[in-house]
């Protein structure tokens, strides 16, 4: 699976008008050579049919566009927010589902220690402030995916607030320099999942599948301290990393474990802020920085046009590569919402605080949670610069990778190569070769040991780079690589591979082109 | 604005307080009396909010029963502002000294979609085939679910 790679951003980007159709009267477009957010707005809204790239005019104002982001992270525990059936994700339709689930009278909620757990670890690795009494509260609308007609939310007073989220971008043609920015996080909320609706086109009828209601999810509220794809793509990728270091959540967003919801809206600068449009059913990392761009030079084509942005709920259509608007979003909506007459107060502690004698299943310290808290990925990628010597961007394409990054570690542990050959070697041939044979570094054939053995070679010059290359390609049936062709005997090694990988046809014999010994 | 005891009034009359201050109903509370509800005006602001709650609650505001109701609970409410209230929070939940329990993350129930499927006039294929009206076909592919508001 390809993971979304940094891409180049302008720093506090400001976005010229692309003209829309020939018939524009404005006539504006990208200009030429000039500032970077006008070759990247261009490049962005490529695949559009509709913008044509035109010159500018003089005098042309500039437009900043405002982007906050609402995620909401399905929370990896066993079983639901405020019930005790199980959280999976293949199952047979309705058969993860309890009564208070279906919404059956006379059930009532329970929360689950863990889920509150889990939002206090993300809120404490957000740097939010964790309030000590939070309230449940209910958001009522008729869904035919919601049986009790109100999903059981935190909305006036939610667990973590105040708190701030640092990822980081590149600047430039090259990778070479990668910026930090910060985002701040408004609020974590703890709520509850809805169910699936499954549409049946043939028979005009929807089928309901309550499995994933009631189950766990945080809402984590970005304010709008973004100003383009980019840079909400990467916000984005840095929250997922947290998530899955924590454990807090999966956060894959393919399986819809994490979904995006993104508020946009452009103004000149100096001047209020513009009518902003949510954009919802962003769930794929691909997709995600394109929407949102989109978005923005819709509505600066529309305002440039003399037209006018209506505060309205959009979806991002994948095949057409725009938003449209939601159809069963016409008028406002009106959550009602009220205080959950279920739910007491949640209250939290810390060690100073916490009540002499009381059940330790029944309270939760946050203190013991922060002491308990894993190595957060900006952490581990500093140690790894430190240690290692590493360009920071290395460090981020070792962390971006599922497993890269102790596959690399084993490596280094049992290699006498240098750091920097050991880490161009793992993110360049190795990675490169997984890529290409579309394999997982969990199913690589290659054994870290083996890679060492392999760099140590390298190292010692017995054997070259491209020789080298090619023995990680070689697989045998029995378990080991025989490097023939030219090597005297004695520096034929054999390596071992991870068993059971049979790929047909691919003993290979070596041709060494530069022999030695 | 003062908090009005919100275990006297249902849920949508959140809503028809609201507006009924924004749209200058409020007196003062100063008064020992309490304020006078204009009947004219509270019935312009309920005839309005109607139109936009019924699609939404599901309630039904056609009726001159459906507007009487509201009104009286209003105006029930607003002889509630003679009490002083200054610095006194409002109840939010009659739970609010109650002992929250935390449960234990394991799975316990579940697994009885036959049973649940019982209570539905149709299924199919162990899904609940949700009753018409409400849902909108979106040209989006279907194998897609539909996301919600």
């Amino acid at each position: 699976m390809a993971t979304p790679m940094l891409r180049w951003c302008c720093p506090g980007r400001r976005w010229i008008f692309a003209g829309i159709g020939g018939g524009s009267r404005h006539g504006r477009g990208v200009p030429t050579g000039s500032t970077s957010s006008g070759k990247r707005g261009q490049s962005s809204v490529a695949q559009q049919p509709l913008i044509t790239a035109q010159k500018p005019r003089k005098g042309e104002r500039e437009w900043a566009a405002v982007v906050g982001l609402e995620i909401h992270a399905q929370i990896a525990s066993n079983s639901k927010l405020f019930s005790g059936s199980q959280v999976d994700f293949a199952a047979p339709p309705n058969s993860l589902v309890s009564f208070f689930d279906a919404s059956l009278p006379g059930t009532l909620p329970v929360l689950n220690r863990r889920c509150v757990e889990a939002a206090v670890m993300t809120g404490l690795a957000l740097d939010c402030h964790i309030n000590r009494k939070s309230l449940f509260d209910r958001k009522h609308y008729f869904y035919a995916d919601l049986p009790a007609g109100y999903q059981i939310t935190q909305q006036r007073l939610p667990i973590a607030v105040n708190g701030s989220l640092a990822y980081s971008v590149c600047v430039g043609q090259r990778w070479s320099q990668m910026v930090t920015r910060t985002v701040g996080v408004k609020q974590i909320q703890l709520e509850q999942d809805s169910g699936k609706s499954l549409h049946d086109n043939l028979r005009s009828q929807t089928l309901i599948d309550l499995n994933r209601a009631g189950v766990g999810l945080l809402e984590v509220v970005l304010e709008p301290d973004m100003s383009c794809g980019e840079e909400a793509a990467a916000a984005i990728r840095e929250l997922q990393l947290i998530l899955q270091a924590l454990g807090t959540s999966q956060a894959n967003m393919a399986e819809g474990q994490l979904r995006v919801d993104a508020n946009i809206s452009v103004h000149h600068p100096g001047e209020p802020l513009g009518v902003r449009t949510e954009v919802k059913n962003l769930n794929s990392a691909r997709f995600l920085a394109k929407a949102i761009d989109y978005e923005i030079q819709r509505q600066i084509s529309e305002l440039e046009n003399g037209g006018k942005i209506l505060n309205e709920t959009r979806s991002f259509d994948y095949k057409l590569g725009c938003t449209v608007p939601m159809r069963d979003k016409e008028g406002k909506q009106d959550y009602r919402f009220m205080p959950e007459p279920n739910l007491p107060p949640l209250l939290l502690y810390d060690s100073g605080s916490l009540p002499t004698g009381a059940d330790p299943q029944q309270v939760i310290d946050i203190d013991q949670l922060r002491e308990q808290l894993p190595e957060l990925p900006r952490v581990t990628r500093e140690k790894l610069v430190r240690q290692y010597g590493m360009r920071p961007e290395h460090s981020f394409a070792l962390l971006n990778e599922v497993g890269l990054l102790e596959f690399f570690q084993n490596v280094m542990k049992e290699t006498r190569a240098e750091p920097k050959k050991v880490t161009s070697w793992v993110l360049n041939t190795f990675l490169g070769f997984l890529k290409q044979q579309n394999l997982a570094v969990s199913e690589s054939p290659v054994t870290p040991s083996a890679l060492a053995e392999l760099l140590d070679l390298l190292d010692r010059k017995a054997i070259s780079s491209s020789a080298a290359k090619q023995a990680q390609c070689v697989k045998t049936r029995k378990n080991s690589i025989l490097i023939k062709g030219g090597l005297p005997p004695h520096l034929q090694p054999h390596l071992t591979v991870s068993g059971g990988h049979k790929v047909p046809g691919t003993q290979r014999t070596l041709t060494n082109k530069h022999p030695e010994g | 604005m003062q908090e009005i005891y919100w275990g006297v009034i249902s849920g949508t009359s959140q809503v028809w307080l609201g507006l009924w201050a924004l749209a200058g109903g409020r007196r003062g509370f100063t008064s020992k009396a309490g304020p006078r509800v204009e009947a004219g005006a509270s019935r312009r602001v309920l005839k309005g909010v109607g139109q936009i709650l019924e699609p939404l609650a599901l309630a039904d505001f056609g009726s001159g029963g459906a507007v009487a109701r509201p009104e009286k609970a209003i105006a029930f409410a607003y002889r509630l502002c003679a009490v002083a209230t200054d610095r006194v929070g409002p109840v939010r939940s009659v739970l609010e000294d109650g002992c929250l329990c935390l449960r234990s993350d394991n799975v316990v129930e579940g697994n009885c979609a036959e049973e649940l499927l019982q209570n539905s006039r149709r299924d199919v294929e162990e899904y609940f085939v949700a009753p018409p009206g409400r849902i909108s076909w979106p040209k989006l592919d279907e194998k897609e679910p539909l996301s919600h508001c």
